[in-house]
């Protein structure tokens, strides 16, 4: 691409380079120079992604900016009718929820357990069974897929009832292993089907190398196809996991005194007299914030993950 | 997909899938196998020691008592060497958790916090008659007896549909009161009587009417101190019914016929809705004209954000729930006064939210003595006491014995310790039986209590006048009543 202020480059660029390029030429431009139509849309176009984005970023940010923020302030400065940026900044609502009767430190215990063992699980059982629906081939394939994934369909409510009553028989009520067979109950579906979907991409001539090389089936699947899948795993972990450390619908009919985790905790600051908003914006940031590092640590495997499987149609 | 051997067959997977199938059945079959035991009674220990070591789980909405009661369980742990472990829902929550507990057949929850209407009324039959446990020799006696709680608290919060037997404590005694600014109501009081032509101190003499001539006159003449003379609690939500009841009674309406009885000890069966009566629509129409010169932010607030609005200097006055007061002599100290609600053309009524305490009848026999000394603590004068004291919250007590209680009597004035004791003079007042209002207690109340909250709110919007109000309310509770519960 080029214009009239910009000559040819001599050597082929990247297309980003060749975008900002053309950016910078247009700003350039002499201001009495009259513009093309299709450079004046393209400016608008560029103003237009950019308030986007802007906007974008505000709508995400600027809550989780203010909950940070209002969990370092004290009582007044949180419920003050004037919002206040500037303010003394204080560590009461952190050290106010590991002190008394409700300490928070049981609850991040049982949500780690919970969140932790059932992701880990849901990746693990994903994996063998989304292994097994993409290299499988057998009539009602495509049937048996969406069945599996239709059961994360039906809405916690609905599934909530039949669940409790199984989990009372089966003594998992107020249980760590009950959360986590929950969790799991919900999250494995997605994981197969997401699995499903990574395998698929790749290649099986990859395995067939691997078993006319002398590999077993299992070793083929461990030595050769899962590192190719890595980003597949790492997406399906983390979406688990956040599912399963933000989930308050199950936690709130499943969990008791033994296994409450951080999203009850939470909802016992709103009382019938008033909402501890100190506390609850402190408990907010510390429900957001491991989820947050989880996410930027992967990332780069989330992203790939999160395209990958795209164009499959599986 | 390429095939390649080998891989795995249709047959293959579904042996597969039978075998794990398999493997979970007889897994679940053997957990399921264990049988549930009671807790262990040492006869000879006496009566609060026999059930040392039990661990007992009590299930409460997220209440100041509740706070208090958690922050101060060790007095009680010492006593009996049993365990108490506090869980604490939001209220709808605590509902869906009690039914499902109820319906199990297994009893997590021992102790079960009964709101009136939610729990005690449609689920009244799977909770344990604590007449039973009141004659047990075995077992320590309710101090006072039960002619200790106020007596209409101990109808509403602690029976259903028959006046003997009764299935929970009263344990806190939440009632709507008028909170006003005192300080604004001395400054401007000869103003205010000189323009109005009533003495404007608030109290059980004034009517509706004036309040609301008092609203709009500190709309008109004190911008400088406050922003509205009145806020209410008239978001879509149970705060509106509680907050529209209070004028509804005191017009002379009524949700149905015989309406205090079907308050104070309930029914299965209230017969037809009686708010398409001229007294209903009068009260409607009132409600709809005060809440037109209240704070416009009323109709965003529950009990929390009109208590938040008068705690930050934006309203004169408000009806509230009396246990606000703590947090109102922290915000506005020595400026708020209380008293009972206005009278209307008919009656004057407060709305009561009272609660009690009982025990699930899915407890085996010790677990439920060891449940029953839980309850004979927990709502016993001195823990209530101790939860008056409590920095942790606490309510205020159900007790006659605890408001003579020397020390009591003198927190009901300022400088007062025990600041929800500020309001003792009003609610006595209120929960005299001739002006505590109470809701319809019946088993289906939740379901009536949202199509009349959900109407209400239209009216308030503007969307349907009040007598189109108060007919739809009455069509859609005579259809919700008709199909009756079964619980």
């Amino acid at each position: 691409m080029s214009t009239s202020t910009t000559p040819p480059s001599p050597t082929p660029r990247p297309a980003v380079a060749d975008e900002a390029a053309h950016g910078r030429a247009i700003a350039a431009a002499p201001r009495g120079e009259p513009q093309s139509p299709l450079e004046s849309s393209s400016r608008r176009t560029r103003w237009l992604v950019t308030l986007l984005i802007v906007l974008a970023m505000l709508w995400t940010l600027v809550p989780l900016a203010w909950m940070l923020l209002s969990s370092f302030k004290n009582r007044v400065d949180v419920t003050a009718s004037t919002p206040q940026v500037f303010f003394t900044p204080t560590l009461d609502n952190y050290r106010n929820l590991f002190r008394g009767p409700n300490n928070l430190a049981p609850y991040i215990l049982h949500s780690v357990l919970a969140a932790g063992i059932s992701a880990l699980l849901a990746v693990f059982l994903g994996a063998l069974a989304g292994y097994g629906l993409a290299r499988t081939q057998m009539r009602g394939k495509r049937h048996l897929a969406f069945w599996i994934i239709s059961t994360r369909m039906a809405p916690i409510a609905a599934i909530v009832v039949p669940l409790f009553l199984i989990f009372r028989g089966l003594g998992l009520i107020d249980s760590i292993p009950g959360l986590v067979l929950a969790y799991l109950t919900f999250n494995l579906p997605f994981a197969i089907w997401l699995m499903s979907a990574f395998f698929a991409e790749v290649p099986s001539s990859l395995e067939e190398s691997a078993l006319v090389s002398g590999c077993s089936r299992w070793q083929a699947f461990y030595l050769v196809i899962l590192p190719l899948t890595k980003s597949g795993l790492v997406t399906t972990f983390i979406l688990c996991l956040v599912f399963a450390w933000n989930d308050y619908a199950f936690a709130v009919v499943f969990s008791g005194p033994n296994s409450q985790t951080l999203p009850i905790a939470a909802s016992q600051l709103v009382t019938q007299t008033g909402i501890d908003w100190g506390q609850l914006t402190a408990i907010g940031t510390i429900v957001v914030v491991p989820m947050m590092l989880a996410g930027l640590a992967v990332r780069r495997w989330l992203v790939t993950g999160l395209t990958l499987g795209a164009v499959t149609g599986e | 997909m390429d095939r390649y051997p080998p891989q795995p067959s249709r047959r293959d997977v579904l042996r597969g899938a039978l075998a794990a199938g398999a493997s979970a059945a007889l897994g679940a079959g053997l957990v399921s196998c264990g049988s549930r035991s009671d807790v262990a009674r040492t006869a000879d220990a006496g009566p609060w020691r026999q059930f040392q070591g039990a661990t007992l789980n009590l299930i409460s909405e997220n209440t100041a008592p509740t706070a208090a009661i958690a922050a101060h369980t060790k007095p009680f742990t010492d006593l009996t060497g049993i365990e108490v472990r506090i869980v604490t829902l939001e209220l709808s929550a605590l509902v869906q958790r009690v039914a499902l507990d109820l319906a199990s057949g297994r009893a997590q929850y021992q102790v079960i916090y009964a709101d009136p209407y939610q729990v005690l009324a449609p689920y009244q039959r799977g909770l344990v008659d604590l007449r039973s446990l009141q004659a047990d020799p075995n077992l320590p006696d309710l101090p006072g007896g039960v002619g200790d709680f106020i007596p209409v608290q101990m109808d509403a919060a602690g029976r259903f549909a028959d006046p003997e037997p009764f299935y929970a404590l009263p344990y806190d005694a939440p009632t709507m009161i008028w909170q006003y600014r005192r300080d604004l109501f001395e400054k401007y009081h000869d103003r205010m009587a000189g323009d109005l032509g009533f003495d404007p101190t608030p109290g059980g003499d004034r009517t509706w009417e004036e309040y609301f001539r008092i609203a709009r006159w500190f709309n008109e003449n004190a911008a400088s101190d406050v922003r509205y003379g009145t806020g209410h609690q008239a978001r879509q939500h149970d705060s509106l019914m509680n907050d529209f009841s209070n004028v509804l009674w005191s017009y002379g309406g009524t949700y149905f016929d015989n309406g205090r009885e079907v308050g104070r000890l309930g029914t299965r069966d209230p017969g037809p809705c009686r708010l398409d009566s001229d007294a209903a629509i009068a009260g409607a129409e009132f409600y709809n004209r005060l809440l037109s010169i209240a704070d416009p932010a009323s109709k965003t607030w529950d009990w929390d954000g009109v208590g938040a609005a008068f705690r930050a200097g934006r309203l004169a006055m408000c009806p509230n729930w009396h246990e606000f007061a703590a947090s109102n002599e922290t915000a506005l100290p020595g400026r708020v006064g209380y008293a009972v609600l206005p009278r209307g053309p008919v009656a004057t009524a407060n709305m009561y939210g009272g609660t009690g305490v009982g025990i699930s009848g899915n407890t085996l026999p010790h677990e439920r003595g060891a449940a029953w000394l839980f309850l004979v603590w927990a709502t016993s004068p001195e823990t209530q006491l101790a939860n008056l004291r409590s920095e942790a919250g606490g309510g205020t007590p159900t007790r006659t014995s605890v408001y003579e209680m020397p020390e009591v009597r003198a927190a009901e004035r300022r400088p007062s310790p025990m600041p929800n004791m500020l309001t003792a003079a009003a609610v006595r007042q209120a929960w005299q039986p001739d002006r505590i209002g109470l809701r319809p207690k019946i088993p289906m109340w939740n379901e009536c209590n949202t199509a009349i909250f959900t109407q209400l709110s239209r009216m308030l919007s503007g969307a349907e006048s009040p007598r189109e109000t108060m007919r739809s309310i009455k069509s859609r509770v005579d259809r919700i009543v008709a199909r009756g519960w079964v619980a």
